[in-house]
């Protein structure tokens, strides 16, 4: 009877130890590696209430083919987006937009800081699929936009 | 003597059990495997197939919004290269970019078997409508969703080879 007993209770270990070496081992999901150069922002025509923002480089990748898409946001608002469809990462330089990103330079002070113009929060997000997105901010200040008016010249 | 061994067995069968309703269960939760990818260097043709281009990179096309004020935004890829070793016929003779359907830019393969494509030959990139929020449904922050299709065509038109991408711009929301 007790060697049956033990019989049992050797089947019920190798059972155990069984079901806990071939628990399936889920890899963790890859985050996202990301490389970003700093943000700036250009009031690239004196006289124009716009400017600029743009940065340098931006490129985001994963080991695994977990990787979904990059983007640029300015202030919450989504500005650039590029989904990783034939590659594994994502490379952005900063002519690859154009002239930049518009914004409104802003007054003079307008953000608290002295001889400066409006101030932007630039998020920089890398996604993979099963992970958290990795996220970058920066505040970037703008130039100022002085607004002028000119009067006409009244000839007598 | 009977009813141990039995009692055993159907511990090995009920432990064996659970596991394979774990595979199964964790199969069915795993996440989606993306599309495959074929790395850093984009699609590459099959080089030793007759009649087929040497090679056929893209990068990653992307789409910007240069002005939040303005629904106007801007497709572009950072590269694009086909190469037709020019051996025997059909020979690649255009290269072109379809956005939704419509044609936006055909290369000619005139002097060289290569044609290369980069995001600074088009500035501005290929203009589209940003759309409004959530209008392609991938979200609020995200506007119309376009197919961009990019073949190289030989002298017939006829494409030697595809590739397609969603390509989600910016929502217009000013």
């Amino acid at each position: 009877m007790r060697v049956m007993r033990t019989f049992l209770l050797v089947m019920i270990i190798l059972g155990l130890t069984q079901a806990l070496a071939y628990e399936p081992v889920h890899t963790a999901p890859q985050a996202v590696t990301m490389i970003v150069s700093n943000p700036y922002c250009v009031q690239d025509v004196e006289t124009a209430g716009s400017c600029l923002i743009n940065l340098r480089y931006f490129s985001a990748s994963t080991s695994d083919s977990s990787f979904s898409h990059i983007e640029i946001a300015i202030n919450g608002k989504v500005r650039a987006n590029m989904s990783g469809f034939f590659e594994n990462s994502a490379y952005l330089t900063g002519p690859m937009l154009g002239n930049g990103l518009k914004v409104a330079c802003g007054g003079k002070n307008i953000s608290g800081i002295p001889d400066m113009g409006r101030q932007y929060v630039v998020t920089l997000s890398g996604f993979a699929t099963g992970s958290s997105p990795v996220v970058d901010s920066a505040n970037v200040t703008c130039p100022y936009y002085q607004r002028k008016t000119y009067l006409p010249v009244l000839m007598k | 003597m009977r009813k141990f061994v039995f009692a055993g067995i159907l511990v090995l069968i009920f432990t064996g059990g659970m596991l394979m309703v774990d595979n199964l269960t964790s199969a069915q939760t795993a996440p989606p495997t993306p599309t495959p990818l074929t790395g850093s260097m984009g699609t590459q043709a099959d080089p030793i197939a007759p009649n087929s281009l040497t090679s056929f990179t893209v990068s990653n096309p992307y789409c910007y919004q240069p002005d939040p004020a303005v629904d106007k935004c801007s497709i572009n890829f950072r590269f694009v290269q086909a190469t037709d070793n020019q051996s025997s016929a059909p020979y690649m003779t255009w290269l072109a970019f379809t956005i939704s359907g419509k044609k936006r830019y055909n290369a000619t393969a005139f002097f060289e078997g290569t044609i290369t494509y980069s995001y600074d030959m088009v500035p501005n990139g290929l203009i589209v409508a940003c759309g409004s929020p959530n209008a392609g449904g991938a979200g609020n922050q995200y506007g119309n969703v376009y197919g961009v299709t990019i073949q190289p065509l030989d002298s017939s038109r006829n494409p030697m080879s595809t590739d397609i991408a969603n390509v989600t711009c910016p929502a217009f929301s000013p």
